[in-house]
């Protein structure tokens, strides 16, 4: 599942806001079909990075490269899902999905053809004809992974997408992401605050510290695979948040006083 | 008890939670509206005809409507009231709507002219500018084209306003989401960013038609040679009350109906709500 050559590489990623350093040489791979989370405190410039790996922001310092080739802007083979809810009120939920591929000028019936197919592949088949705002707010993010997952995607990048659902919800959706991501051959790079969730899903977790943003840590989650709700709570699932909090704590703390002495 | 604390151990629902009933004494909003204008037509019948208002100053309901009735078959009403005034309005229906979506969307592209303008835009309905009617008149001189360009000026600001707000309404994710979809920028334009303020623009349309209306109607009575508002103010300086009150429901019929149409259209494509 990880083996071969990787299918992002980031290599001395930096940026700078006037005088202060934001990004300072973060680097990392992302081999096919892996999951790999990063998470770090609020302000290290994690999605940043992810923007940045999806096209959607420049970069300075380094180089991103996906599929052996240099990232220069949006790539058609990378679905990004963000995370507020990226549907458009007046289209019904099957022509949300569709829109990605629609973008790309496929036909009406193929491209709903396979929307209605990621649609059942996230659970949401009979809701095709139901509008965004009838539907809750994990629905609508597995709307926008439906989307993603039309394009049948060689990169996933997902921008915090579960975190403005609450936390039962959230672990069941990210568990159904898993269980859908797993069945294509796409790779992964999660962004998430939530130290349970990079433990639950991925297959390695990046930990990030501020001030400026770097790499200082890497979890490898050890844990077969497909995984299910009850590894939460488990003591393995634990054990591994325990290894991601330890070297987090320091930096959420350092993060925070930098905060409080600037609003002084 | 106080009333309110009655009414929840009765129901056990606070006041504030329990659902707007559909209905009000067994009747819908709709007929309820319905049974207000017969009503007020009712109250009219027998004011005018009991002679509690004199017939000089009204007519009975039905009288109005007789008379509007008379109007329709005159064939020279239409060729001196009805269709100048109605071109009138759709001309300045149509520029205003157009052109101040246009100009809605420069000024919300240029940050600092909008914040030169916005006092000027906000204060704009509170100018008399209905007093400067008389004066642009005679700087213009009479017809259609400056009735309608009168109609324009009254009625663009409106649609200026509420475009921007819809534009303003646009949320930030959108642009991310067709930016990740790698759309070109007319793309992004017209499918994502226009529909998103398709319902704000919409209801600016609908103020800009009752503006245009009010607008031609006015500058007709102050100084035109036709039109409806020409013809309703003439009826009603030769004391034809009669025909004065039939083209004044002829215009309330016009308004009404295709205020109502343009809000159905509104409410077609309202779908923050949800009920779309």
């Amino acid at each position: 599942m990880t083996s071969g050559t990787p299918r992002v590489v980031v290599e001395g990623l930096g940026k700078r806001y006037g005088a202060s350093r934001v990004l300072d040489n973060v680097a990392f791979t992302i081999a096919p079909g892996e999951f790999v989370s990063l998470v770090g405190p609020s302000g290290c410039g994690k999605s940043t990075v992810l923007e940045m790996i999806g096209g959607l922001r420049e970069y300075e310092e380094g180089a991103i490269v996906v599929d052996d080739a240099p990232v220069v802007g949006p790539r058609a083979s990378t679905g990004i899902i963000f995370q507020e809810a990226s549907t458009l009120p007046w289209r019904s939920t099957l022509d949300n999905v569709a829109l990605a591929l629609e973008m790309r000028g496929v036909g009406k019936a193929d491209r709903r053809a396979a929307a209605q197919r990621a649609l059942d592949a996230v659970g949401l088949g009979a809701f095709a004809d139901h509008r965004p705002a009838q539907l809750s707010g994990g629905m609508r993010q597995r709307v926008a992974l439906a989307r993603v997952l039309t394009i049948e995607p060689r990169v996933i990048l997902a921008d915090e997408p579960f975190g403005a659902l609450d936390e039962q919800t959230r672990l069941i959706v990210a568990l159904e992401l898993l269980a859908a991501v797993d069945r294509t051959s796409a790779s992964v790079l999660f962004v998430t605050h939530s130290i349970q969730e990079a433990a639950l899903l991925s297959d390695r977790v990046l930990i990030m510290g501020a001030r400026p943003g770097k790499i200082i840590d890497e979890v490898v989650i050890d844990l077969p695979k497909p995984r299910g709700p009850e590894l939460i709570g488990s003591a393995e699932l634990s054990g591994y948040a325990d290894r991601i909090w330890a070297p987090l704590r320091e930096e959420a703390l350092r993060a925070l006083a930098m905060q409080e002495r600037r609003s002084e | 008890m106080s009333a309110v604390t009655a009414q929840r151990a009765r129901t056990g629902i606070p006041s504030y939670l329990r659902m707007v009933p559909k209905r009000r004494a067994g009747l819908t909003a709709w007929q309820w509206s319905l049974v207000f204008l017969v009503l007020v037509c009712a109250a009219i019948e027998i004011l005018a005809r009991s002679g509690v208002v004199s017939h000089a100053t009204l007519v009975p309901f039905t009288q109005m409507v007789y008379e509007a009735g008379v109007l329709l078959i005159t064939p020279g009403f239409y060729a001196s009231a009805l269709f100048p005034s109605l071109f009138a309005i759709v001309v300045a229906f149509v520029v205003a709507s157009v052109l101040g979506v246009i100009l809605g969307y420069v000024i919300w592209r240029l940050p600092a002219v909008r914040r030169a303008l916005d006092a000027y835009l906000t204060a704009y309905y509170a100018l008399p500018v209905f007093a400067l009617y008389p004066v642009l008149i005679a700087i213009w001189g009479q017809g259609t084209a400056p009735i309608a360009t009168l109609a324009v000026i009254f009625a663009i600001v409106t649609v200026i306003m509420n475009a921007m707000n819809g534009f303003d309404g646009v949320p930030s994710i959108v642009d991310k989401l067709a930016r990740s979809l790698d759309v070109s920028e007319t793309v992004y334009f017209l499918r994502f960013f226009l529909p998103y303020a398709l319902p704000s623009i919409l209801v600016g349309l609908r103020l800009a038609f009752l503006y245009s209306l009010l607008s031609v109607l006015s500058a007709e009575f102050l100084l035109s040679t036709q039109g409806i508002g020409f013809f309703i103010s003439t009826s009603y300086l030769r004391f034809q009350i009669g025909p004065m009150y039939g083209a004044v429901i002829i215009v309330v019929v016009i308004a009404v109906g295709v205020d109502r149409l343009l809000a159905l259209l509104t409410r077609r494509v309202s779908w923050a709500g949800g009920t779309a």
